[in-house]
């Protein structure tokens, strides 16, 4: 050290300081409560985000009106139809002695950053928080499926861990057989959404769609999660692994809506979900389950 | 304070463009680097101490946005940075051969490090490994030298000299 000139001694005990602090910071740093430093961060740059939003909204507005105004000429058949068997829905539930269905209240949001820095992003910064009915464990979806779930409120902007976080984990079922599976995002040997612990025995084809299921105690039923796209055998020969193309656009989010998640319990006991409203795919309050967001790796 | 104000303006725009701009394109496949991008560059210009301090500031930001291993980026970064910018002193720093090179190293062990974070605890396919480094190698390093090319279009001075220490930076 003492051979080299005090400009570059100077310069390698910084580097050696920063070196330090990354690898203690690796050690410790998810122990670390930074949910301040990045709902400040978000504050920061929601600003920034929104004119970069609105930037890249303006260059692709064109296309997207003629593509939205082809899609409401379809949803407007679509709707009518819908329309129709909404009427006569709650007649034949009532005959079968089924529960009748409660609609899922949205609230649209906008997207204003995406977080990760991969071709698949793990977080998203959105544009509602605390002071708009915004609540940790609520769900994030889009019109196209499932996309994550609220980790962090703050008063005006919230950030969702998307399903592609390998830390989250989903209860799904695919749509058509009530087959069950835990879905999540394996990173390697190549980033994808894998719905595992499906047994040998059961029959899943490809293209089938993936939806969360009844048995998730953090997602309402029935929202679609992904296709069914590839299906090989785990590494044990014994259970299924299967792949799964998302239902949502995840790397070209705008626009999403939040759904009410499950309120934790006055008394703080997770308890799983029984009784009537099981069946009848009503969101009930609910704490833990299957499906968790674990903490660290 | 000019070359303060350009650290947070360059950290501040660099974290901006990865989660907006760059999200999008990552989506179909152009995978951009610029945290390196962005400590490359600053390193080349302000030299190894300066360069060791932005990549650990940027690097950390990146790692509390991401939540996940935090200190990974600003490890990787602050080596870099001071490895760029020593090196900076002993090469041509206007030779778009060099930058390139600096930039396609700079962003293979970047690459590199991040996915080896990725794939802990699970078997890792080479072939698919290889590919995310080369795709984001072979787009980082010529969009980093056309970066660094923009200055010189509005200035017939040297953007950045040479080993002698020669160096418009202000």
């Amino acid at each position: 050290m003492s051979i080299l000139p005090p400009a570059e001694r100077r310069s390698v005990v910084l580097v050696t300081v920063y070196a330090a602090l990354s690898l203690l910071l690796l050690v410790i740093g998810e122990r670390i409560p930074a949910s301040w430093l990045r709902g400040t961060g978000a504050v920061i740059f929601a600003p920034f985000d929104r004119t970069a939003g609105a930037l890249d909204r303006m260059f692709t507005s064109w296309n997207e009106n003629t593509s939205l105004h082809e899609r409401i000429a379809k949803l407007e058949v679509e709707n009518a139809r819908l329309k129709l068997m909404a009427a006569e829905n709650p007649r034949l539930r009532a005959q079968l002695g089924f529960g009748s269905w409660r609609g899922l209240p949205l609230q649209p949001v906008e997207v204003l950053a995406l977080g990760g820095g991969n071709p698949l992003p793990d977080a998203a910064t959105l544009s509602a928080g605390l002071e708009d009915g915004v609540q940790v464990g609520d769900a994030v979806l889009t019109s196209e499926g499932l996309i994550g779930r609220v980790t962090e409120s703050w008063p005006r902007l919230s950030r969702a861990t998307l399903i592609t976080d390998p830390n989250q984990a989903v209860a799904c079922e695919v749509e058509t057989t009530g087959v069950q599976g835990i879905l999540r995002f394996v990173a390697s040997p190549r980033p994808r959404l894998v719905l595992s612990a499906i047994s040998i025995a059961d029959t899943v084809r490809v293209g089938e769609i993936v939806v969360t299921s009844d048995l998730s105690l953090r997602f309402p039923r029935g929202i679609p999660v992904g296709v069914v796209k590839q299906i090989d055998r785990d590494p044990t020969g014994l259970m299924q692994e299967i792949e799964l193309a998302p239902a949502a656009r995840l790397a070209r989010l705008r626009h999403a809506f939040v759904a009410p998640g499950p309120r934790p319990p006055a008394d703080g006991i997770p308890r799983p979900k029984l009784g009537p409203g099981a069946a009848t795919g009503r969101i009930e309050p609910r704490a833990a389950g299957r499906d968790t967001v674990g903490k660290g790796r | 304070m000019k070359a303060i104000g350009m650290f947070i303006f360059m950290a501040i725009v660099s974290l901006l463009l990865r989660t907006t701009l760059l999200a999008g394109l990552a989506s179909h496949g152009i995978v951009v680097d610029v945290l390196v991008l962005a400590t490359v560059a600053w390193s080349l210009k302000q030299r190894d101490a300066w360069g060791a301090t932005f990549g650990f500031i940027l690097g950390l930001a990146a790692d509390i946005d991401t939540a996940h291993w935090v200190g990974r980026h600003a490890l990787a970064l602050s080596l870099l940075g001071y490895g760029v910018g020593r090196l900076s002193t002993t090469l041509v720093r206007d030779s778009i051969l060099t930058q390139l090179v600096l930039f396609a190293v700079a962003t293979a062990l970047h690459q590199l490090w991040a996915a080896a974070f990725d794939a802990s605890g699970s078997a890792v396919n080479v072939g698919w490994l290889a590919g995310r480094v080369a795709l984001a190698t072979i787009t980082t390093a010529p969009f980093g030298v056309l970066v660094l090319m923009i200055p010189r279009l509005f200035s017939s001075r040297r953007s950045y000299g040479n080993a002698s220490g020669s160096s418009s930076a202000g």
